[in-house]
């Protein structure tokens, strides 16, 4: 079994069109997938409606729109009309403002908070029933343990999007544990140098 | 089920009322509870022990015994899965990465119209190959990942990715361009309520710095053109 790293790549020529012909690049390994994937776009209706709507939307918004503002225009191209947060309960503010502003933009909002690790705990899969009890056709998760999205990812058949990553210790910002590592940092003082001439 | 919006909170508190349509008044025996139960105590020590979401990963890994992680990421955060990648080797797994612009597909062949393709609304170049969770869900499956980790992926993407992955995924990072992947930030501060509309005028600015406008100064104004 070939080992695929993407993190090898040096070049990203997929951007343009191309791929490596290497040990490590998908496209060269497994060509077959990309027939399977481009059939599946191209028989199931919600896919490749999902992936249009997506692809507009990064384009509408790019750098310009924070998250949330993607997730209403997503849910409005989609035509959803009920939506749930499944939040933790170390984020009720946050998600109290975040039903508020979904609920200003016209959805019929609905919202479940997660118990697992308080007396008596609830397992994954009872917030399942009680999430699929409201008919909801889209599930945004505003801040739960990996562990816990993970539970329920395989379980939960609608779509769902993570709003916010919970972290505990970096205020919900996960990605400032890699901005704030020596390998970044070592990393970030070579490329800095070239860029910008400094010795 | 508005649960965000409860007060008394009951459900933790134990004293007050429970609001009408809480999940908690007719409550029915749980499903599974002697399967799950190691998981429950898991996520309560790991609540207790304030560890970052990276370790988080590392933890659930281990506990479930679990040895390929499998990472789908955005092509924008190439630099940082080489340091996320470099951290799970180093606690001992085994990886696989995928890019989300793998196979290179066209964005007609999804259906994009032309105005969208090449460059953004908002004027910065994008190209014209369309992600392809699809592929990268496939990728992974073939590859037998035990547990998969999203790094920055789109909305819409991201909910494809988990459809067609089949072992169980989450999101490490979630992806927010104009904050710089902190998509919270819009809640806490003034320009996230200034974005939606939520404060068209800053208070603060229009209460100390701004002189109100009173009705005899519009008479003054008034008179003042009439003398010319």
């Amino acid at each position: 079994m070939s080992n695929i790293q993407c993190v090898s790549c040096f070049q990203q020529l997929c951007v343009g069109g191309g791929f490596q012909e290497k040990n490590y690049c998908p496209k060269n390994v497994y060509p077959e997938v990309y027939v399977d994937a481009e059939a599946a776009y191209a028989t199931d209706v919600e896919t490749r409606n999902m992936a249009r709507n997506a692809a507009i939307i990064e384009s509408r918004g790019y750098i310009v729109w924070p998250r949330l503002k993607d997730i209403i225009e997503f849910a409005k191209a989609m035509k959803y009309a009920r939506l749930t947060v499944f939040f933790c309960p170390d984020l009720w503010t946050e998600a109290k403002k975040t039903c508020r502003i979904l609920a200003e933009n016209g959805f019929t909002v609905s919202s479940r908070v997660c118990r697992v690790c308080k007396y008596p705990p609830q397992m994954p899969s009872d917030f399942i029933d009680d999430i699929m009890s409201t008919n909801p056709d889209f599930v945004i998760n505003a801040g739960l343990c990996f562990a816990q999205e993970a539970q329920i990812s395989k379980e939960l058949n609608i779509p769902a999007t993570t709003f916010i990553a919970r972290d505990g210790v970096l205020n919900n910002y996960p990605a400032a544990a890699i901005y704030c590592s020596n390998h970044w940092k070592d990393w970030a003082e070579d490329v800095y140098r070239k860029k910008f001439g400094l010795r | 089920m508005p649960c965000a919006n409860c007060v008394d909170r009951t459900c933790f508190t134990g004293k007050g009322k429970m609001p009408e349509g809480c999940p908690e008044k007719n409550r029915r025996e749980s499903r599974s509870q002697e399967s799950m139960s190691g998981f429950v105590e898991f996520v309560a020590q790991t609540r207790k022990k304030h560890i970052t979401r990276i370790n988080e990963v590392i933890e659930y890994a281990r506990f479930m015994q679990m040895e390929k992680i499998g990472i789908a990421s955005c092509i924008g955060l190439h630099d940082e899965l080489r340091v996320v990648n470099k951290m799970f080797k180093k606690a001992g797994f085994h990886t696989a990465s995928v890019m989300c612009k793998t196979g290179s597909i066209d964005k007609k062949s999804v259906g994009v119209p032309s105005r969208f393709r090449m460059t953004s609304q908002t004027g910065y170049v994008i190209g014209r190959a369309a992600c392809n969770p699809v592929a990268q869900a496939m990728v992974l499956n073939r590859e037998k990942t035990d547990l998969n980790c999203i790094l920055g992926l789109c909305v819409g993407h991201d909910s494809i990715f988990m459809k067609y992955a089949e072992a169980p995924t989450a999101a490490l990072i979630a992806k927010d361009r104009s904050n710089g992947h902190n998509p919270a930030a819009v809640l806490y501060n003034f320009y996230g309520d200034n974005f939606f509309k939520r404060r068209p005028n800053p208070e603060g600015a229009f209460k100390y710095n701004v002189r109100r406008i009173r009705p005899i100064d519009i008479y003054r104004m008034i008179k003042e053109k009439m003398r010319r």
